[in-house]
């Protein structure tokens, strides 16, 4: 058994369909807007990527806390909430 | 006159020493980037992994064969993967979930793959498959 066939016989999940990755915001957010969390992406990259800051990833949490119960376990096809700030 | 000098060569001894030590605590705190589960697996940039040994759903031993030795799997720090064995590669992400799962998303499946991380560390990874097969991988 090869790696293809080991990594193809994983606990499957379905994945909602991905939204393209906002282009990076010159300026820092200023309305709220959705966000389709993907493979890779942890709460406090989406902060560096938002807001330029990575430990502002709270204030994605708090804004999205009925739809992320753990900070360190976010699932691709997420849709969550980056607030203005 | 001698007491002044005894005084002044206390006092900076003292200082140097507390310099000293404030240094060390500062080297002792800095983080090691890659002491987390993605530095773990992915490194500074990337990370390339090989099969060592691997168990069927069983429990039983399987012998790794050399073509299967040769494959890797590369986990970059991006989220990205690549899988190459002799035939082809595969691609897609990567992330964790807590610290004991993998998950593996390939590109153009409409479904993530999920592994048990059984073991974890810089040069070594036992991964688990929903069967009860089990890897190791060390890295290159």
């Amino acid at each position: 058994m090869g790696l293809m066939d080991f990594f193809n016989k994983g606990v499957e999940k379905k994945v909602e369909p991905q939204a393209q990755k906002p282009v990076v915001p010159a300026t820092p957010v200023s309305e709220a807007q959705e966000y389709t969390i993907v493979g890779g992406d942890s709460l406090s990259k989406i902060a560096k990527h938002f807001y330029g800051d990575a430990m502002k990833w709270k204030i994605i949490y708090e804004a999205n806390k009925a739809i992320i119960k753990d900070p360190d376990m976010i699932h691709p096809g997420q849709k969550i909430t980056i607030p203005k700030i | 006159m001698k007491k002044i000098i005894i005084h002044i060569s206390t006092l900076l001894l003292f200082t140097i020493i507390t310099a000293s030590c404030a240094e060390k605590k500062e080297v002792a705190n800095k983080e090691d980037p890659t002491d987390n589960i993605a530095g773990m697996l992915a490194g500074t940039s990337s990370k390339t992994w090989h099969m060592a040994k691997h168990k069927d759903a069983s429990g039983d031993k399987e012998k790794v064969t050399s073509e299967e030795k040769d494959e890797t799997l590369n986990l970059y720090k991006d989220g990205k993967f690549s899988i190459t064995d002799a035939q082809e590669t595969a691609t897609g992400t990567w992330s964790t979930e807590g610290s004991h799962t993998l998950v593996m998303h390939f590109e153009g499946k409409d479904v993530t793959e999920s592994f048990s991380i059984m073991d974890l560390s810089k040069e070594k990874v036992v991964l688990q498959a929903a069967d009860g097969s089990e890897i190791v991988l060390k890295e290159n």
